[in-house]
């Protein structure tokens, strides 16, 4: 899991030092404040294990690619950083440290941004660095006759990844960090009548090919869908009483609609039987956000490591809460023991984070009134007010009184 | 008195604009404290969705609004204040307008301000919040009818009995310093925030013409800031 970030002059984030994570992770903020750009910090990391960093490489994990000028921060008042430092710990202090700094220049920026320094270290242990002068793995210089193999654009820990000594808790951070993205859905894609442009496995990242997805989770015969029961999906979807993926029929669409391989079949239980069957581009939309969430949180192909940008942008209140409680039960008990990011503007969405429970935390993301740098804070609410709990304690009451912070000011 | 400065209100208020006055009056006694408004609910207008699901609509403004909120907090309010590790309040500062004191049998002749404020003042303490004694680290604003009072005697428009006038609002709008629609004086955000600075800035005029304006910034002076 990774358990710390500390990003130097990425976008808004400043010098944003060791941020503590835990398995679950939401950052509530106003609009700009800075809670897609943590995300993206997490992302270009992810670009940088990867080995090459260029727009396809960021589009892949979700990160929204930039001009060097866009990247670098900007804020007023600072200097422009000669390079964007990330660094991030797997596994606490004893585990393993991946810090990496990358450079673009400003004027005639490149394809790919080059890697300036690399190191890994694995408790306490420097398994690789990489300078101005070369690289080192496991205290040997690395390429053939001593001299640096990869040129700039490619990234040492990635080369090396194959070998003795990035084997163990240094793969699993680096498999994980590798590939790490950040979804963020929408109703067409969702529905199948807009391509999804960053496909992958299970979902793409914008909710593309999600029946596919849906698949190996359902089981009709044994009532279950994934880890859960399937009387207990229906009731996150009220209204539905049957769940099937097949491929698309006229009957049920319009000849004018675009779809996919396959679509999803929910039957409505409010419907009379003959005419109760509606496609998933006809169905409410919160059911497909809901499916979308379940199949990210149980899927075996899902990501370790990933974010969900803004999951509830289509859901109703109600639902947010109920699907943001399952979700992250499903994550917090799953065998992958995921780790998940989580952005949202749904105060209800909180009501599902028990807070006691020290592998979820919550973020208030608001600019330094100084500096305008991204500034996230965890909040921690005391014990007797937990204790207390209560519609008036609820941390949706909490934060629409303004007691959270991360309110915009209106 | 305590020497310790209260560095983080919570402030509950009639409505946006009150939060305003209170602000940059608070802000100018002590400066770089935190005004934080806890009522009306700021996200109100972002969060319309939430409310409705939630069956709250919020609280809503006018002294309903602060009426509901001290109902709802009094009998926790040290709990409220403590809600969040590392980012407590040390002051609470309730406002209410007298124009209401009619409505719950606190009304008295005024002037003198004072004759009805305490009245509401107790109905406050004593039927909303459901506590015996005033807490020492709160303060009340009852800038008796109304707070626009208090921004009136900052641009020195000449009103007799400032302070019990129901209808002091209407004069902004008759000196054009806010507008009106539908019979409404209209209070937007950016155009009170700078008649709020204004009377930060005539602060010492203000006690002058408000008494319980004085009385406000006497009492927050003497606040017990709730300990860390």
């Amino acid at each position: 899991m990774l358990t710390q970030l500390t990003v130097n002059g990425f976008k808004s984030l400043g010098m944003l030092r060791d941020l503590h994570l835990g398995q679950v992770n939401v950052f509530i903020g106003a609009n700009g404040s800075g809670k897609s750009n943590l995300l993206e910090a997490i992302g270009l990391l992810g670009a940088a294990a990867s080995g090459r960093i260029d727009d396809q490489s960021l589009l892949r994990r979700g990160v929204r690619p930039g001009v060097p000028a866009l990247y670098k921060t900007s804020l007023k008042g600072t200097r422009v950083p000669p390079a964007i430092y990330l660094e991030g710990e797997w596994g606490g202090s004893q585990g393993v440290r991946y810090a990496v700094g990358i450079n673009n220049p400003l004027s005639e920026p490149k394809p790919a941004w080059g890697y300036t320094t690399e190191s890994v270290r694995f408790r306490g242990t420097s398994l690789l660095t990489r300078g101005v002068r070369g690289g080192y793995l496991a205290g040997k210089r690395w390429g053939k006759s001593g001299d640096l193999a990869p040129n700039r654009e490619t990234g040492l820990a990635a080369l090396a990844r194959g070998t003795d000594e990035f084997s163990g808790e240094p793969a699993s951070f680096f498999d994980a960090l590798i590939d790490f993205a950040i979804f963020a859905p929408v109703t067409p894609v969702l529905r199948g009548i807009a391509p999804d442009p960053a496909p992958r496995a299970p979902v793409g990242l914008f909710g593309g090919r999600l029946p596919e997805a849906l698949g190996p989770l359902l089981d009709r015969k044994a009532e279950t869908f994934g880890d859960i029961q399937l009387a207990e999906l229906f009731e996150l979807l009220d209204w539905a009483s049957d769940l099937s993926i097949s491929p698309p029929s006229r009957q049920l669409l319009s000849p004018s609609v675009p779809t996919a391989r396959f679509v999803v079949r929910f039957t409505d239980r409010r419907m009379i039987p003959e005419r109760s069957v509606l496609s998933g581009y006809d169905a409410s939309e919160g059911a497909l956000y809901v499916l979308f969430m379940l199949v990210l949180a149980m899927h075996g192909e899902s990501p370790r490591m990933l974010a969900i940008d803004n999951f509830d942008a289509s859901l109703n209140p109600r639902l947010a809460g109920k699907i943001a409680k399952r979700f992250i039960d499903l994550v917090l008990s799953g065998p992958t023991q995921r780790q998940v990011f989580l952005t949202t503007h749904q105060p209800s969405a909180l009501d599902g984070l028990d807070l006691s429970d020290d592998r979820i935390r919550l973020y208030a993301v608001e600019r330094n009134p100084g500096t305008g740098a991204t500034s996230p804070r965890l909040i921690r609410i005391s014990p007797a007010i937990l204790a207390h709990g209560g519609e008036k304690y609820s941390l949706s009451r909490l934060w629409t009184m303004g007691r959270l912070g991360a309110v915009p000011e209106l | 008195m305590t020497s310790r400065r209260p560095g983080r209100f919570a402030v509950v208020t009639e409505g946006p604009s009150d939060y305003l006055v209170l602000r940059a009056v608070i802000r100018k006694v002590f400066p770089g404290a935190e005004v934080v408004p806890v009522h009306p609910e700021v996200p109100l207008a972002a969060y319309p969705e939430y409310h409705r699901a939630a069956g709250t609509g919020g609280r809503g403004t006018g002294w309903r609004g602060v009426k509901a909120w001290c109902e709802d907090y009094g009998d926790t309010l040290r709990l409220f204040m403590r809600a969040v590790v590392g980012d407590e309040y040390d002051a609470l500062g309730i406002h209410i307008d007298a124009s209401m004191a009619d409505k719950v049998g606190a009304e008295r002749p005024c002037p003198p301000a004072r004759a009805t404020t305490d009245q509401l003042r107790r109905v406050v303490i004593r039927d909303w919040l459901g506590l015996r004694e005033m807490p020492g680290f709160l303060a009340f604003a009852t800038p008796s009818k109304s707070t626009d009072a208090w921004v009136v005697a900052a641009l020195r428009i000449p009103v007799q009995d400032l302070e019990c006038d129901k209808a002091v609002e209407r004069l902004l709008w008759q000196k054009k310093h806010l507008r009106m629609k539908d019979g409404r004086v209209l209070k937007p955000r950016s155009k009170y925030e700078s008649l709020a600075a204004h009377v930060a800035n005539e602060l010492a005029l203000v006690r002058k013409l408000c008494t319980e304006s004085d009385r406000f910034i006497t009492d927050i002076g003497r606040l017990t800031p709730l300990a860390p």
